[in-house]
């Protein structure tokens, strides 16, 4: 346990330059963007107070009290793309996770097969940091909404402001309604979903590298298995089944132990292949 | 442990964040409403829906109130709940829930409601084989199965071919005349439609004979009648005898006729009378009686009709909108012995009055309100909500 | 003892490995003889458990590889395999904190001894020195095994030396060792028992006093039998 946790902390450690800098592009983008809305929108509302509605508009209408949701309505792209950017630079260490270990002049992957703790340690801790790379992500989203409601307390005097609610602040915004989802049950879904994506992704990237050439084609194999044993119920099972048809409650019960059979097969199999059959 | 203190603290991060939004961070979004009891039962009231939207600042939200409680759409959704909404529609009819509770083993994988029937000793479900079900592949087969109630023991034809390529059928209703099953089509063919009855013997499965519904009426006018079933409530039906409505010509020119349709002689019969009067009407039929409820925003007349006798009730009972203390008397749903009126208070606000069918004696009137306790006061809260639509839910708990 | 049986590898169609079988005594130089691609690094890496075999045991000990008897054998590749981006201290702190068996008094000791500074990133260091650091990666184990994959390959005289003094001080002398090269040259005095690698068989294994004593012939003119002919 104890050398898994270093492993864990590891694996962070090498990463924290780059987390901490999508944190920080994601807050530079997201604060000043909501600041230069905010601006814009009051010296809108001012002009429109003087000269009537129909002077050159940036936005379509300012509303008489300004409110987060509606900000965040019209800075819609400034909180996206550092959103993007994040998805797209995890997205990618799924696979660099692993393959920095071999890349280089300097394989590091050599140390950690000869760690003196079993290698399934190894595919735990990388699930494990990628994890928490993910949820710190939106963790920190979630803690900067907020802190830039509060900006927007300080920016927009109180006369031109009113409340919002953070579930309706999230909502309006395309990108974060997806990642935050509104109730905590779906939450362990989507991202328990994307866990296990990721969980057959690496053991699809352990058949490459125990394998080599014929690897690529067992890890497209292997991830082909895996979607196909998930949607059976939904193909097999459903109403019209020739085999059994399931009712709802069972084939959601079906459909939860399949993905926990996915995933558990997945740590195991990865597991098995750090142990014998990797090759350096 | 120094060392480790970024890693811990990026736990702390992701554990915290998340937990504060997901446990208190989203609480008190959306004001909770529920239909109150002004006055009768608040049972009768119990499988009352009322569903619309509450308007926020830049969204609206949809949702549910009742006697219970309010339920938002996309608050209560999820993964689970999108999976077990399905055919929902079907689990809700309370005949259907009775006969899984009878026979969950019977009841898996059939979706159709009017492909059952079920007296005391047997439950008959038809169905369209399940690989041209969705399809417009040629040879339709119709699949047959027989439940004995009291044996459990249940048999099965399948594979039964009803016709040419091309034509879509869908199964309407199911009725047994003693040892045969009648099989209410509706066939779609060369941009027609059809009623015909099929005739199957009870214990093998055989065609025994076809009945052309449509064709007797289309003969007698001389031009095609459209025919339309009308919904019985209940699956098993005593005196074998279903009515249409059918209508010629289009705008000006529509005339619209009564038919009963006698499974036991296979003669569909124009009824002099017609089954129900007036311009905006709802109807239930029980039976044999039809009660009907003209609705107007102003009073609601309710009437029944015996289909036996020909005896017809006309205006039995009358409740105004004034008598109920609203400005208007949107809809009206007849369901269960119980005619339900969705009612417009004066200050806009959605209600509903639930009338014992018999009588027209008023069981239960109830308004949708905030539950109190809230953040916004219950003013602002009462103007956001939008409720337009009335639907009656009911399970074998109501 | 380290005991190969009969291991095979196939790498490619091309069988590496076609049966090699040797062993390795604690307190005793081991030296693994082969030209070029004749799969040395193999045999060593197969030891280590970073490469699978396809038939044949490997016991170290009598026992099988597992994860616990790594603190029992070290490694020393013919490469630096920690990353570019770590200092040394940071390397030798990820050694410290997986091995039991790290002995940091030592490390220290030869990281002086190799004059190596602490706060230097491995990927500024030349060949040499990267080499030396190796070393001290695998000697600051208190291991009973130690394997080095081409230890003086492409290195300059100086560090040569350096290393060589390593070898001949009690640092090694208990320990068993098992290094690979293709060019015996001025090692041969070092080690105490010699397998050659043709084919992917072993040709010849024999240690070095027996066969000069009794047959007068040193490693090299072995080296010269089983290669030429």
């Amino acid at each position: 346990m104890n050398r898994y946790l270093k492993l864990v902390h590891m694996e962070i450690h090498r990463f924290r330059w780059i987390l901490i800098a999508m944190m920080g592009i994601t807050a530079i983008f997201q604060f000043s963007g909501l600041i230069w809305t905010l601006k814009k929108a009051m010296a809108q509302f001012e002009e429109q107070k003087i000269q009537g509605s129909d002077t050159r508009k940036y936005f379509d209408s300012v509303p008489d009290t300004l409110t987060f949701e509606w900000a965040m309505s019209n800075t819609q792209m400034w909180f996206i793309l550092p959103v993007l950017l994040c998805i797209a630079v995890l997205s990618l260490y799924v696979f660099f996770i692993w393959y920095r270990d071999w890349m280089g002049r300097h394989t590091f992957i050599y140390r950690l097969l000869m760690l003196p703790t079993a290698r399934h340690n190894l595919f735990l801790a990388k699930i494990t940091a990628l994890l928490l790379f993910v949820l710190s992500i939106v963790a920190f989203q979630l803690v900067m909404l907020p802190v830039q409601e509060l900006v927007l307390k300080l920016v927009v005097p109180a006369e031109l402001r009113s409340e919002s609610h953070i579930v309706d602040v999230i909502n309006i915004n395309q990108a974060l309604v997806e990642l935050i989802p509104r109730q905590f049950e779906q939450f362990f879904y989507i991202y328990g979903l994307g866990t296990i994506a990721v969980l057959m992704l690496f053991t699809a990237i352990l058949l490459e590298r125990s394998y080599q050439r014929m690897g690529i084609l067992y890890g497209i194999l292997y991830l082909a298995g895996c979607v196909l044993v998930v949607a059976a119920p939904f193909l097999y099972f459903g109403l019209d089944s020739s085999i059994i048809p399931l009712y709802p409650m069972e084939i959601y019960v079906l459909v939860l132990l399949l993905f926990f059979v996915v995933a558990g097969v997945s740590v195991w199999l990865g597991s098995r292949l750090l142990a014998k059959k990797i090759t350096v | 442990m120094r060392r480790y203190w970024f890693s811990i603290a990026l736990l702390l991060l992701s554990v915290s964040g998340i937990g504060t939004y997901y446990f208190v961070g989203i609480l008190n979004h959306l004001p909770k409403f529920q239909i109150e009891t002004v006055q009768g039962n608040a049972k009768e009231g119990a499988a009352v829906v009322l569903s619309g939207s509450y308007y926020g600042d830049m969204r609206s939200e949809f949702l549910e109130v009742s006697v219970k409680g309010s339920k938002y759409y996309k608050e209560k959704g999820n993964f689970r709940t999108d999976i077990l909404q399905a055919n929902s529609w079907f689990y809700e009819n309370l005949e259907m829930q009775q006969l899984l509770k009878d026979h969950k083993t019977f009841m898996r994988g059939k979706d159709n409601v009017g492909g059952f029937y079920r007296d005391d000793e047997i439950v008959i479900y038809a169905d369209l084989s399940t690989t041209t079900r969705n399809t417009n592949a040629p040879h339709a087969k119709l699949q047959l199965s027989f439940l004995d109630e009291e044996s459990e023991k249940v048999v099965r034809f399948k594979s039964i071919a009803l016709g040419y390529s091309d034509d879509i059928y869908a199964i309407e209703d199911v009725q047994r005349v003693e040892n045969e099953a009648h099989i209410l089509f509706r066939k779609y063919s060369n941009q027609k439609t059809y009623e015909l009855v099929y005739v199957f013997d009870l214990k093998t499965g055989k065609q025994l004979r076809q009945v052309d519904v449509s064709s007797q009426a289309n003969e007698r006018k001389g031009q095609d009648v459209q025919l339309t079933k009308i919904q019985n409530k209940s699956l098993n039906n005593a005196n074998d005898t279903i009515f249409f409505v059918g209508s010629t010509g289009d705008g000006e020119d529509r005339k619209v006729f009564y038919y009963s349709y006698s499974y036991l002689t296979g003669i569909l019969t124009e009824r002099e009378e017609p089954l129900w009067e007036g311009r905006f009407v709802v109807y239930g039929l029980q039976n044999e009686l039809i009660y009907y409820a003209e609705i107007d925003p102003h009073v609601v007349t309710l009437s029944v009709y015996n289909t036996e006798t020909n005896e017809r009730k006309r205006s039995y009972a009358t409740v105004t909108a004034e008598q109920l203390g609203v400005d208007e008397i949107k809809a009206a749903i007849i369901e269960s012995d119980r005619a339900y009126l969705y009612l417009i208070d004066h200050d806009d606000t959605s209600g509903v009055a639930v009338l014992n069918l018999e009588d027209g004696k008023l069981l239960f009137k109830g308004f949708a309100a905030p539950v109190s306790g809230e953040e916004l006061t219950e003013e602002e809260q009462q103007e956001n909500l939008h409720l337009n639509n009335i639907n009656i839910v009911q399970s074998l708990e109501n | 003892m380290i005991e190969v049986k009969e291991i095979r590898k196939r790498y490619r169609r091309r069988n590496v490995l076609n049966g090699v079988s040797f062993t390795a005594a604690k307190g005793e130089i081991t030296c693994l003889i082969g030209t070029n691609g004749a799969g040395k690094s193999t045999v060593l890496k197969a030891i280590m458990g970073l490469t699978p075999v396809s038939g044949g045991t490997i016991h170290i000990d009598g026992q099988t590889l597992m994860p616990e008897l790594y603190e029992k054998i070290s490694f020393v590749p013919d490469h630096l395999t920690m990353p570019a981006g770590m200092k040394l201290s940071d390397a030798l702190r990820f050694m410290a904190d997986f091995y039991d068996s790290w002995n940091e008094k030592r490390a220290d000791e030869l990281m002086k001894f190799f004059r190596l500074e602490h706060a230097v990133k491995i990927g500024s260091l030349s060949k040499g020195t990267a080499a030396k650091f190796s070393l001290v990666l695998g000697l600051g184990q208190d291991s009973d095994y130690l394997l080095l994959d081409e230890p003086f390959s492409g290195i300059d005289l100086f560090s040569r030396e350096a290393i060589t003094e390593v070898f001949t001080s009690d640092l090694i002398q208990h320990r068993g060792v098992l290094l690979t090269t293709h060019e015996i040259g001025d090692m041969e005095h070092l080690i105490d028992k010699a397998v050659l690698l043709k084919d992917g068989v072993v040709s010849q294994s024999f240690h070095c006093e027996e066969m000069r004593s009794e047959e007068g012939k040193s490693v090299i003119d072995v080296m010269r039998e089983v290669y030429r002919a």
